[in-house]
């Protein structure tokens, strides 16, 4: 019976590996398998900030530059509702499927192969915050910077400051928060609750939440100060050091890194033959490298 | 994930087929009242033509004063640093002269409460389209304050566009592309060794596999020993390093044989030359004006006591407050004619319309309040600053005119709209 | 010469074959990494140093050679730091000029040039790769000296800045004549290509009110943006060592 009972656990703990990870190509290190999430979630960042730039393109110096304007409210005013609603429903919705799925997974044991694949979507949400941060942090501001030198700043709702301030910075919190819940359910030897807060998430998430109050602090600042527009001015610095706290994303790399070697360790410490189990070696130059010296 | 973006881009995409007007402002209307009125006056602002083609110019010319009303919120109340230029939807247009007071303005001038300054800009057609252009003022400390605009028709020119500048040996240079091609290239070049140092690291090394060996050895060494950096990768380096220095000289010699004469970028700043203005023959009694809000009525009124100091009746013809003209409809000729006077100008209703000479009497102007505060968005009711102050031009038959600053506290009957 | 046992072991893990870590992992991270990298290099130039870099008029000899290395080299040392520290890679200054050089490229002809349609030749930016290279160098030959690279590396940087943006820059700074005044074609860019909200009055740049050591106002420059760009690489230092590696592992357990 308790035996029937593993077997039934040990079919149905490794996800990955159930359905998906049988077909070819779709192996914890595949493009798509493990790696899906990283194409899938880079990619669909990149395509939503395209999508806006496009439409941008065609409304900003028409029914953009006028907040007070009937143009303004079918296009940017319309947009700004849909982004914060759309945003707050989605984020609202995966962190509740994180916390829910995860609290049911977290404490069942998983295969290597399953831990591998877990750390490579992990990864994914690591490459997705990062390319969420590039676009918060250099594609928007390019942009915000070359509209506040040549339009007058009428209100806080501008076609930068629309997918910019609205959208991918409150992205920001969504993704390195979400990140965090999945690594503290999924890869709990890495996370897990019992461990306390990550120093690391803490930077991160820390960055992120920063940068949006630092929104209304720069809002207010502009309503009350500055009138004129350059960039480099004292006011903006905050938004600066907030991001340098997004260096926590590195030892994000680096825990899950020092896991996989320990997973790789744990492999060969199980296997008959050790010296066999892996695969993927150094490249000709680093041997060549080592027999020069050697001899 | 995929959810939240479908509802994205369907509310994006809604939003771009729904037919949308045109802003007609740019961004002036979200400016306080006092921002507008309490700053800068403008009056006989004119643009010479409303179409052109590309490279083809506009001139526009008009009269700035630093009004004697400027708030001490703003520059610390002394404005003294200022800034001539146009307002557009990015260049659309290129600036191509600038006079103030008559002197070509480069860059920035000297400024004083109260001045007047005459300016003419003429610019030329860049961006095909249809853009709202106005003539600017900025004060340092202030901002920019923006006047009259005009719609500007820029038709493409066949010949393309082309923005000569001149050197100071003669020769001509298009600057919308002038050594760009040179910069694309060198910006490639850069970039490109830059690739060829990474590709040289991280291609033939592994580098995830590295922290297992870096994470047991002291940072201030290169792992020689254990095969992380081999002789060869220091001479690679070296190499790599050289080559850049031989890109560098070959760039710096190339800039120094074509461009011999250089000079650090210029800031030309003076005070304009005074223009000499006859003395005002009008003037308005201190402390016995005053502008209402009739809530009720929807009106603006703005009443004060003028005398007239000349030999000739004075009519009121004309009322300037921050970018618009509201003039004396009773006047066929007080009407502001040019492309920007479309959108910026209004009739207003003046009793007692004219001054006898050496008469002192009260003049009442009343101006529909749905302009001021719909419209316009610049009667102040709701901020901080309840006045509405401008300029009066008062004229006389053989065309004489004088424009005085009024600045009245302003009581609305109600804060209702 | 004999070889200890932990230097073999050493080499062998170097060499070692793994069954799961293959070069995807390491390609990932370089291409994903890019992107938070470049940003980073970017947010903090554009608001420590951005004006200058935007407008070809703004790029002076007095403050354009000061305040843009110093900003620039801040996350390129910060990645110097740990890409020396976990590979034994002497290309974290590289690595970062080359991820921002394509975050400036795209910002400034995507929206500068496509959106507001300025003059690429008015709004390029500079770049750094050059200067990168030299840190780099320097690094790999101090067998990763911090502190040396900090003096000799920034040292080298800050010269091979300037000389990599200035040979873009100086056609631009040939002198010409606009209306009756003699300026240079910078200027006429500043002065014929509108910025609405950025009076010209706000351009911080040599305006001749310092005294100028026989003309020598360059060489001053270059002495103090040296010595600035040794802080700047400090900077980005503590945020590599305390925001970047101090926290891997370290969790706080009361929160």
């Amino acid at each position: 019976m308790a035996q029937a009972v593993q077997d039934q656990e040990s079919r149905t703990l490794s996800e990955g590996e159930g359905r998906q990870a049988n077909k070819p190509g779709r192996g914890p290190i595949d493009w798509l398998g493990g790696w899906r999430t990283c194409l899938v979630g880079c990619t669909t960042f990149i395509l939503l900030a395209i999508a806006i730039r496009i439409f941008q393109q065609f409304t900003a110096w028409t029914d953009g530059i006028d907040a007070s304007s009937e143009g303004f409210a079918q296009t940017y005013r319309a947009l700004y509702y849909a982004e914060v609603l759309a945003a707050t429903i989605g984020t609202l919705v995966w962190w509740g499927y994180l916390v829910r799925k995860g609290r049911q997974l977290v404490n069942r044991e998983v295969s290597h192969d399953e831990e591998v694949r877990r750390i490579a979507v992990f990864w994914g949400l690591v490459g997705t915050t990062s390319v969420i941060l590039y676009i918060m942090a250099s594609f928007w501001p390019n942009q915000d910077g070359a509209w506040h030198q040549t339009a007058v700043r009428d209100t806080a709702l501008t076609p930068s400051h629309i997918p910019m301030f609205y959208l991918f910075f409150p992205l920001g919190i969504t993704i390195t928060v979400g990140t965090y819940l999945y690594g503290r359910y999924w890869l709990p030897k890495v996370y897990g609750a019992e461990k306390g807060f990550p120093w690391s998430f803490l930077f991160l998430i820390a960055a992120s939440v920063t940068e949006m109050a630092q929104v209304a602090m720069n809002e207010w600042g502009h309503s009350l100060w500055i009138t004129e527009e350059i960039f480099a001015v004292p006011f903006h610095w905050p938004f600066v050091w907030y991001g340098w706290l997004a260096s926590g994303i590195f030892a994000l790399w680096a825990e899950t890194a020092i896991r996989l070697f320990g997973i790789e360790k744990e492999v060969e410490d199980a296997a008959e033959n050790p010296a066999e189990v892996g695969t993927f070696g150094a490249r000709r130059e680093e041997h060549e490298a080592i027999e020069a010296i050697a001899s | 994930m995929r959810r939240r973006l479908l509802l994205i881009l369907v509310a994006a995409t809604l939003v771009t087929v729904v037919p949308a007007t045109a802003a007609s402002a740019h961004g002036e209307k979200s400016q306080e009242g006092f921002l507008r009125m309490r700053t800068v006056g403008w009056t006989d602002v004119n643009f010479t033509r409303d179409t052109v083609m590309q490279g083809e110019t506009v001139t526009v010319t008009g009269t700035v004063k630093i009004m004697d009303a400027w708030p001490s919120s703003l520059a610390k109340g002394v404005p003294n640093t200022c800034f001539m230029s146009m307002i557009a939807p990015g260049p659309t247009i290129v600036l191509k002269e600038r006079t103030i007071n008559g002197e070509s303005m480069p860059t920035r001038i000297d400024c004083a409460k109260g001045r007047v300054y005459d300016f003419s800009m003429t610019f030329a057609g860049r961006r095909v389209g249809r853009w709202h252009i106005h003539p600017a003022f900025a004060v340092k400390g202030a901002g920019t304050l923006i006047g009259p605009g005009a719609w500007i028709n820029v038709k493409e020119n066949p010949a393309g566009f082309v923005n000569q500048a001149t050197l100071l040996g003669g020769k001509t240079v298009n600057l919308e592309n002038y050594q760009l091609p040179f910069i694309w290239i060198w910006l490639t070049l850069t970039f490109i060794i830059g690739m060829v140092w990474m590709i040289y690291w991280t291609v033939p090394k592994r580098t995830i596999p590295h922290l297992a060996v870096t994470s047991q050895i002291p940072l201030n060494t290169d792992g020689a020993a254990y095969g992380l950096i081999s002789k060869k990768d220091h001479r690679n380096s070296t190499i790599m390093m050289l080559a850049t220095v031989v890109l560098l000289g070959a760039g710096w010699i190339y800039q120094l044989a074509n461009f011999p004469v250089k000079i650090p970028q210029q800031i030309i700043q003076f005070a304009p030359p005074n223009v000499e203005r006859p003395a005002a023959f009008v003037s308005l009694e201190a402390g016995k004006g005053k502008a209402i809000y009739d809530a009720g009525k929807k009106q603006v009124s703005l009443t004060v006591t003028a005398t007239n100091k000349g030999e000739q009746p004075a009519q009121l013809t004309q009322f300037a407050v921050a970018d618009l003209t509201w003039f004396n409809q009773a006047v066929p000729s007080a009407k502001p004619t040019g492309p920007q006077a479309v959108d910026t100008s209004y009739p207003m209703t003046v009793q007692s319309d004219t001054l006898a000479p050496g008469a002192s009497q009260e003049l009442t102007l009343t101006m529909p309040s749905g302009i001021w505060i719909h419209q316009e968005r610049l009667l102040p009711i709701g901020e901080s600053q309840l006045t509405v102050t401008g300029l009066l031009r008062f004229q006389t038959a053989n065309g004489d005119k004088t424009d005085v600053e009024v600045d009245e506290p302003l009581t609305p009957t109600a804060f209702t709209t | 010469m004999a070889v200890d046992a932990k230097t073999l072991e050493l080499r062998e893990l170097v060499l070692k074959k793994y069954r799961y870590i293959d070069r995807k992992w390491d390609l990932v991270f370089w291409v994903t990494a890019a992107f938070v990298v470049g940003a980073a290099a970017d947010i903090t130039k554009q608001l420590f140093a951005g004006d200058w870099d935007f407008w070809t008029d703004w790029k002076d000899r007095q403050w354009w050679p000061i305040i843009t290395p110093f900003a620039i080299i801040i996350i390129g040392s910060a990645l110097q730091y740990i890409q020396w520290l976990a590979w034994r890679f002497p290309t974290g200054m590289t690595y970062t000029a080359v991820a921002f050089w394509f975050c400036t490229l795209v910002g400034r002809w995507l929206q500068w040039g496509a959106f507001v349609y300025y003059p690429m030749n008015f709004v390029w930016p500079a770049t750094m790769v050059a200067a990168a290279i030299f840190a780099d160098w320097v690094l790999l030959k101090t067998r990763g000296s911090f502190i040396l690279t900090s003096i000799i590396g920034s040292a080298l940087f800050t010269i091979a800045w300037w000389i990599s943006n200035y040979i873009p820059l100086a056609g631009l700074l040939q002198p010409a004549v606009w209306m009756d005044r003699v300026v240079t074609l910078a200027d006429v860019q500043g002065i014929e290509y509108v910025r609405s909200q950025t009076p010209e009055y706000l351009r911080i740049i040599e305006h001749g009110s310092l005294r100028t050591f026989l003309g020598e106002t360059q060489y001053v420059a270059f002495a103090f943006g040296t010595t600035i760009t040794v802080v700047g690489y400090w900077v980005g230092q503590a945020i590599a060592r305390g925001l970047a590696i101090w926290p891997i592992g370290r969790f706080l357990k009361k929160w």
